[in-house]
């Protein structure tokens, strides 16, 4: 079976996408918490479902880019075929 | 039973202060529950009359917790023999007796006496102990007649000695919470107050067999000479809690009853049901049966805007306090959710049958752990050791019997029933 190699820099990526999935979740929960007019501990207590939130986000933009990714190498092998 | 627990309960979350009939009173008796080492070193003796199964449970009790308030059983006395022997071999210190007047001149110790003899003979030993100085516990209802029951009371007031009948609605925290509610205004205006205490089976004792002559000596609850049945030995408790509510007694009664079940030569009825009227219009609907216990036995006192069913410790508002609100996030994801999934309408009703609320309320009292049957003990020690009785607790008693007596002869006559003024006892309080 063939080794699967994560680039350092892949993985600087990733962490990169879900720290913005996790700020992103947390200002939903701010919006919620202004919108419906709730505590402000919320920010606190309801991080579990914050980091749910988060993760769904994050496995959001992977299929995104997943999709872009797979677009974008149509794209390429429909260019090089033409020349 | 949690003794710990239970005095801690009381102190701590009862007895914050009520203003009925008799409670402020009532709960610093309660409070106070054996926490005072002097008063438990200055014991209490006690004689029990009538050692059946109620005078039996009673001087168990005693013998099991009386060490909380110092109070100790040394007399025993019964006419039946088997019974007697029963309740000394529990407690074979206490001296014996089969005449309870020999019982009052010998037991020259005693404090107070416990009467649980059938109904018809509680008036005589009562007048007789209080005459000869001495407190005295008398289960309920108080007599057999009316008479019998004002003779009690005029003694009471006479000899200036304690009187408690046996009523443990009053000394039991659910109870003494709900009247605070009640008082307080949390129900709003009581306008109907229901109870029912349904039991199914046939309510007899077994007699020995080789003995048939003692039927009546040991089913006395089944006829009329000893007792009106279901009324005197359940209803007067539920007629007790409310006159409570209402801080007052009722105007008339009126009433039915029948033997429709239980034909086996008895005499009182195994159905019946009552409506107790007050002057400011409440209604009091009590019925009792003996043939299906589907419902047990309840208490439900409705005011517009709340209802207590006190047997089983719950209170409930007309208007249920609204859900607290979920977390912010919370509600934008069930938002989201509505909009995405949207709601498909069905069609509606242009009527909404009335049926019961579903909402299942609060509890009266965080934990339900007594019913107050010890707790009188508490309150008849009390009134020994300070040679006076706790003021309104009598009344309870009194007019609780008076108005069960009265039911029976609604029922009787089939007619609307006043109480006589002769049977008012307002002089005596003057």
């Amino acid at each position: 079976m063939k080794d699967i190699l994560i680039s350092g820099s892949r993985i600087k990526t990733e962490l990169k996408f879900l720290l913005y999935s996790y700020i992103a979740a947390n200002l939903v929960n701010v919006y919620a918490i202004l919108n419906y007019n709730t505590s402000w501990i919320e920010l606190l207590t309801w991080q579990r479902l914050i980091i749910l939130i988060a993760f769904v986000f994050y496995i959001t933009t992977v299929i995104i880019r997943l999709i872009f990714f797979a677009i974008k190498r149509l794209f390429r092998k429909t260019e090089r075929v033409k020349s | 039973m949690l003794q710990q627990d239970r005095r801690t309960f009381l102190k701590n979350s009862l007895l914050a202060g009520t203003a009925m009939i008799t409670p402020i009173s009532l709960m610093k008796v309660l409070a106070n529950d054996g926490k005072n080492e002097a008063i438990r070193k200055d014991k209490i003796f006690v004689g029990v009359i009538g050692t059946g199964s109620r005078g039996h449970h009673l001087a168990s009790l005693i013998k099991e917790f009386g060490h909380e308030i110092g109070m100790e059983v040394t007399a025993l006395c019964d006419v039946y023999q088997p019974h007697l022997e029963n309740t000394h071999s529990m407690i074979p210190e206490a001296k014996t007796y089969n005449d309870y007047r020999r019982m009052l001149d010998e037991a020259r110790e005693l404090h107070g006496v416990i009467i649980c003899t059938p109904l018809h003979v509680h008036a005589q030993p009562t007048i007789d102990a209080m005459e000869k100085g001495l407190h005295v516990f008398c289960e309920k209802a108080m007599a057999r007649t009316l008479d019998d029951t004002y003779a009690m009371a005029e003694a009471h007031y006479r000899t200036g000695k304690a009187l408690h009948i046996g009523h443990q609605r009053l000394f039991d925290p659910k109870f003494l919470r709900g009247m605070n509610k009640v008082y307080e205004g949390e129900l709003g205006k009581v306008t109907q107050i229901r109870a029912y205490w349904h039991r199914n089976n046939d309510w007899r004792r077994p007699i020995p067999e080789d003995q048939p002559e003692l039927e009546r000596f040991i089913n006395w609850r089944l006829y009329r000479e000893y007792s009106c049945g279901l009324l005197t030995e359940l209803a007067s408790h539920h007629i007790q809690v409310a006159n409570w509510v209402k801080k007052d007694i009722p105007i008339d009664v009126r009433g039915t009853g029948s033997i429709s079940f239980w034909k086996d030569g008895r005499e009182v009825e195994d159905n019946v049901a009552l409506i107790f009227t007050y002057k400011d219009g409440t209604q009091f609907i009590y019925d009792s049966m003996i043939q299906n216990r589907r419902h047990g036995l309840e208490i439900q006192v409705l005011g517009h805007k709340g209802s207590l069913e006190l047997e089983t410790n719950s209170f409930f508002l007309e208007e249920p306090p609204p859900p607290p609100k979920p977390a912010g996030i919370v509600q934008l994801l069930q938002d989201l959710e509505e909009n995405v999934l949207g709601k498909i309408p069905i069609g509606s009703s242009s009527w909404d049958p009335e049926v019961a609320m579903t909402y299942k309320g609060d509890s009266v009292v965080p934990e339900n752990l007594t019913d107050g049957t010890w707790e009188q003990f508490t309150g008849f020690a009390k009134a020994i050791r300070e040679d006076k009785p706790i003021p309104g607790l009598f009344e309870e008693g009194y007019y609780s019997s008076i108005w069960t007596l009265l039911g029976q002869q609604a029922i009787d006559t089939g007619k609307v029933i006043k109480m006589a003024e002769k049977y008012d006892i307002s002089k005596f309080l003057k």
